[in-house]
């Protein structure tokens, strides 16, 4: 838990990613789904997650449908096609950063 | 355990009260609100305690505050702020070129016309800016009408001060001087309208798209 501005940098590819293999996603469900598959390791605040959707909203990346819920509505995020090429790039990016991180943290071990 | 529309209500009533009026943001606020609110009273806590407990936790977002890239005078919720911001944000330096650039260029390198074109490209500038003037009316006439608020409505709001680069070269009538040669202040003040125009062309869309996303549905 201490360690949550490591993730931080990582939160743009960390929702792309997600959407990558969800289709579709809103807010709440992308915290939470982030808690499962971390087993509570990361807590995305709404002070974080919601910048960085807007970030991505705004960079054309992501794209906006609204449905009903019910007894409300729901704004639901979707990768654009620029998006998913966005994905790719991203993930192989951190991919190297890990990499590179490996051989700094324990230059006696490689991943090759 | 689902909150009831009158606990909805409660919730809405809140994001009244702080502000958060803007559709596109309005919606995913009050839907992770429901959910957090939900959370806790499956937790076993009361509605009136999961309420208190959820907006401890949002309160800090909905703090007034303005930005560098709108002017003090435009002060909103910080989440909304920081949404406008981060639209903003490349306009805005667009915006800063147009307007230094001509004068920049026009400084260093005059552009003179001969007599006779001298009335010829004045009377298409000026029509030219007439032009974007009248749509700038419309679009501010057509947002303020708008009952929907959404952040590209406060984004637009901010830039409509910006007319004078428009309304100045009009009234004056002129954008080149006795010598024929084009004007370095008013060329500036022409390319930054004609950018401002674009800014909020491009806004305006963005306002039109939100509010028609939301009536679908």
């Amino acid at each position: 838990m201490g360690n949550q501005k490591l993730y931080k940098g990582s939160l743009q590819t960390i929702i792309l990613q997600l959407l990558a293999s969800n289709e579709k996603m809103y807010g709440y469900e992308i915290t939470q789904k982030v808690k499962e598959l971390t087993k509570g390791e990361l807590n995305i605040t709404e002070g974080a997650l919601y910048p960085a959707l807007h970030k991505l909203e705004a960079d054309g990346l992501l794209d906006v449908e609204v449905a009903n819920v019910g007894n409300r509505l729901r704004k639901y995020y979707k990768l654009t096609e620029n998006g998913s090429k966005e994905t790719a790039n991203k993930v192989s990016e951190m991919q190297e950063f890990l990499r590179t991180m490996q051989h700094l943290v324990n230059p006696k071990f490689s991943l090759e | 355990m689902e909150l009831t529309k009158e606990q909805i209500e409660i919730v809405e009533h809140y994001l009244q009260n702080r502000k958060v009026e803007y559709l596109d943001l309005k919606v995913e606020i009050l839907d992770h609100m429901i959910l957090d609110i939900e959370q806790f009273m499956n937790k076993n806590h009361s509605f009136e305690n999961a309420l208190k407990m959820t907006t401890i936790k949002w309160e800090q977002h909905f703090k007034q505050r303005s930005s560098f890239y709108f002017g003090m005078f435009y002060a909103e919720s910080k989440i909304v702020v920081d949404k406008a911001v981060k639209e903003f944000r490349p306009f805005y330096f667009l915006y800063l070129a147009a307007y230094l650039l001509p004068m920049f260029f026009l400084k260093n390198s005059a552009i003179s016309f001969q007599e006779q074109e001298v009335n010829l490209i004045n009377n298409l500038l000026l029509s030219a800016t007439f032009l974007a003037l009248i749509y700038m009316i419309y679009i501010i006439i057509k947002t303020q009408l708008s009952k929907q608020k959404s952040t590209y409505r406060f984004i637009l709001k901010t830039q409509y001060i910006a007319v004078v680069f428009l309304i100045i070269p009009l009234l004056l009538g002129s954008f080149l001087d006795h010598k024929g040669q084009l004007s370095s202040i008013f060329m500036s003040f022409l390319s930054a309208g004609f950018m401002v125009t674009f800014i909020c062309h491009h806004f305006y869309k963005k306002h039109q798209a939100v509010i028609e996303k939301y009536k679908r549905v």
